[in-house]
C-alpha cells in the first residue's frame, strides 16, 4: 500500500520543492526534508514528525496513527505531544519509541533533534555564544 | 486493493444543522477501484483538449495577389512578383513565406484534429480511479488541499446541504466540517496569470477548492457557486476534469449522503453490474495485494526461500601495517602496549593526573615523616 501511494505521489506533489535539480519535500512526517520512500510522510502509514515546538523551547513531536478507526480521519492522522525537556530527555524518548514504531528513523531523528536544541540554545542565550557550524564560521575567527 | 468477501467500512454523515454526525453509511465499492494514474493521465489530457475551439490564420491570407514569376533572365529572384505599375507594390515579391505580405509557411487550418474520441469505457475507469483516489487522504494532501482539520475522508454530509440556499450558511458548513481551509487557501491564491492569457480572457489564476457532489439541487448550487474555488457536480454526470484537476489524482470531494449512496447503483460493484450503465461492472486490480513489503515476508514465500548465501570476501585490499595502526595490531598485538609506552614518554601527563601524582606522592612523603617523628618521639 505504501509502495503503491510512493508511486503515486513521488512524481510531483503540493509538498516537493525542485530547485537545481536537487527535489526536497517538506510534508509533515518526513525528517530529512528529501524526497525519497524512506523518509515519506505522505506515502508511510508509520511517520515520525519533529518540529521546534511553536510557543516553548522544546519539540513538537508526531506520529502518525496506524489503528483502524484513526485511517482516513485527516484531523486525526497524527498524535502530537510537545516535550520541553532538553536535549538527552527528548532523544531518550523518542528513540524509545522509534525503537517498536520505525527503528529505521532513530538515527535521522536524534540527529534532527539535536539540531533543532542546537538553534534553541542559541536563542536562549541570546546569540552570545556562537555555534559552530561549519566552514564558515571558522573562516570567520 | 480488491478484497473477496469484505463487509464495507462504514463512513460518517456529518449533519448540517446540529453537532457531531448523523448516522453511517457504507463505502460505495467505486473507492476501492484500482487507482491508475497512467489511465487518469491519459484520458483527462485527452479530454481537455475536448474543450477547444478552433484557430486558424485567414485561409486569403497573403494570397490575394495576381502575382506571377518573372522567370529567369531579368536578374531578380524567380519569386512571384506582383504586376502593374505606378505603386511601390508593383515588382514586390509575393505568395512566399519570406516576402513581406507574402502567407506564412503551413498556414493554420481549421480543419486540424482537435478533438479526441475516448473510449466510454476508458473514461468510466479514469472517473473510477479518480473516485477511488478522492478517498484517501494522503493523495488528496498531495494534490494541496489544506483537508489537515478535515473530520473524515471521504466527507459526507448529511442531506440538508442540497437545500442550503445562502453562501452564509455554506460557509458556515464548509467552516464546521473543517473544509473552509481549503476555500481561503483559493482565496489567497489569486495572482494575474503570467503570460500572454492575461490579455485573452484568463486573466487571473487561483488554485482548485473542493468539490462538492450532490445528487438533487435544491439551492445548494446558488449557494456555493460563488464561494472562490468551490466547484459543483451532480453524481449523474461526474466529470474527470473536475474530479482530477491537471490529471492529478486526489480532488477533495464534499459528498451530500444521497449522492454517496447513489454511487454503487451507478457504478456497480466488482460484481454486481452498474444499474445507470449499461454492461458496465467496476474495473478489477492486476494486483490484489499490492504489498509488496508483505508478499515477501509472507510465509508462503519465506518457506520457498533457499538459505541465504553469506559470499566471503575474496580478496581484501592490502593495508600496509607501516602506517595503518590497526593492520600492525593484527600482526603484533604487542606493538599497542609498545605505542602507548612511547606516546606516555614523549608526551606529559595530563593535569588531573599529575594532580593525582602529586597527592600521591605527598601523601608518601607525610607518610616518611610521620614515622620518624614517631621514632623520635617514642
Amino acid at each position: 500500500m505504501s509502495e503503491l501511494m510512493w508511486h503515486l505521489v513521488k512524481g510531483h506533489n503540493a509538498f516537493q520543492i525542485r530547485r537545481k535539480g536537487v527535489t526536497l519535500s517538506t510534508e509533515k512526517g518526513n525528517l530529512k526534508g528529501t524526497n525519497s520512500f524512506k523518509y515519506s510522510g505522505l506515502a508511510r502509514s508509520k511517520a515520525v514528525d519533529i518540529r521546534p515546538a511553536t510557543e516553548t523551547f522544546g519539540i513538537s513531536y508526531s506520529k502518525k496513527r496506524t489503528k483502524k478507526n484513526a485511517v482516513g480521519k485527516p484531523s486525526k492522522l497524527f498524535h502530537t505531544e510537545t516535550l520541553k525537556k532538553g536535549f538527552s530527555g527528548c532523544a531518550r524518548v523518542i528513540s524509545k519509541e522509534l525503537s517498536t514504531y520505525r527503528p529505521d528513523l532513530k538515527k535521522i531523528a536524534v540527529a534532527r533533534i539535536s539540531k533543532i536544541m542546537a538553534v534553541q540554545k542559541m536563542k536562549r542565550l541570546g546569540k552570545k555564544r556562537k555555534i559552530n557550524t561549519g566552514r564558515r564560521s571558522r573562516s570567520k575567527r | 486493493m480488491v478484497s473477496v468477501a469484505v463487509a464495507r467500512p462504514l463512513v460518517s454523515v456529518f449533519s448540517v444543522e446540529g453537532e457531531g454526525t448523523e448516522g453511517e453509511v457504507a463505502l460505495p465499492t467505486v473507492f476501492t477501484a484500482p487507482i491508475r494514474s497512467d489511465v487518469v493521465r491519459s484520458v483527462h489530457t485527452r479530454m481537455a483538449l475536448n474543450k477547444r475551439q478552433p484557430y486558424a490564420v485567414s485561409s486569403k491570407a497573403g494570397m490575394q495577389s495576381s502575382a506571377e514569376s518573372w522567370g529567369t533572365g531579368r536578374a531578380v529572384a524567380r519569386i512571384p512578383r506582383v504586376p502593374g505599375g505606378g505603386t511601390h507594390r508593383a515588382g514586390q515579391g509575393a505568395f512566399g513565406n519570406m516576402c513581406r505580405g507574402g502567407r506564412r509557411f503551413a498556414p493554420t487550418k481549421i480543419w486540424r484534429r482537435w478533438h479526441r474520441k475516448i473510449t466510454k469505457n476508458e473514461k468510466r475507469y479514469a472517473v473510477a480511479s479518480a473516485l477511488a483516489a478522492s478517498a484517501l487522504t494522503s493523495l488528496v494532501l498531495a494534490r494541496g488541499h489544506r483537508i489537515e482539520r478535515v473530520s473524515e475522508v471521504p466527507l459526507v454530509v448529511g442531506d440538508q446541504a442540497q437545500t442550503l440556499k445562502k453562501t452564509k450558511s455554506a460557509v458556515a458548513l464548509l467552516e464546521k466540517i473543517g473544509a473552509y481551509e481549503d476555500v481561503v487557501k483559493v482565496k489567497e491564491s489569486k495572482k494575474l496569470r503570467a503570460g500572454k492569457g492575461k490579455l485573452r480572457n484568463r486573466r487571473y489564476t487561483q488554485r482548485r477548492g473542493p468539490l462538492i457532489i450532490y445528487e438533487k439541487d435544491e439551492g445548494i448550487v446558488k449557494a456555493f457557486r460563488n464561494l472562490p474555488g468551490v466547484e459543483l457536480c451532480r453524481v449523474d454526470s461526474l466529470n474527470l476534469l473536475q474530479l482530477a484537476p491537471g490529471g492529478h489524482l486526489g480532488r477533495f470531494c464534499i459528498w451530500t449522503k444521497s449522492a454517496f449512496q447513489k454511487l454503487d447503483e451507478i457504478f456497480g460493484t466488482f460484481t454486481q453490474p452498474s444499474q445507470q450503465k449499461k454492461d458496465y461492472t467496476l474495473p478489477k486490480s492486476i494486483l490484489t495485494n499490492c504489498d509488496i513489503g508483505r508478499i515477501i515476508n509472507s510465509d508462503e514465500v519465506q518457506s520457498v526461500l533457499r538459505p541465504k548465501v553469506v559470499r566471503k570476501r575474496i580478496s581484501i585490499r592490502k593495508k600496509n601495517p607501516l602506517k595503518n595502526k590497526n593492520e600492525m595490531f593484527k600482526l603484533n598485538p604487542y606493538s599497542r602496549v609498545l605505542l602507548k609506552e612511547a606516546r606516555e614518554a614523549t608526551s606529559k601527563p595530563s593535569q588531573k593526573k599529575q594532580k593525582r601524582l602529586m597527592r600521591r606522592k605527598n601523601k608518601e612523603v607525610k607518610k616518611i615523616g610521620r614515622e620518624y617523628y614517631k621514632s623520635i618521639v617514642a
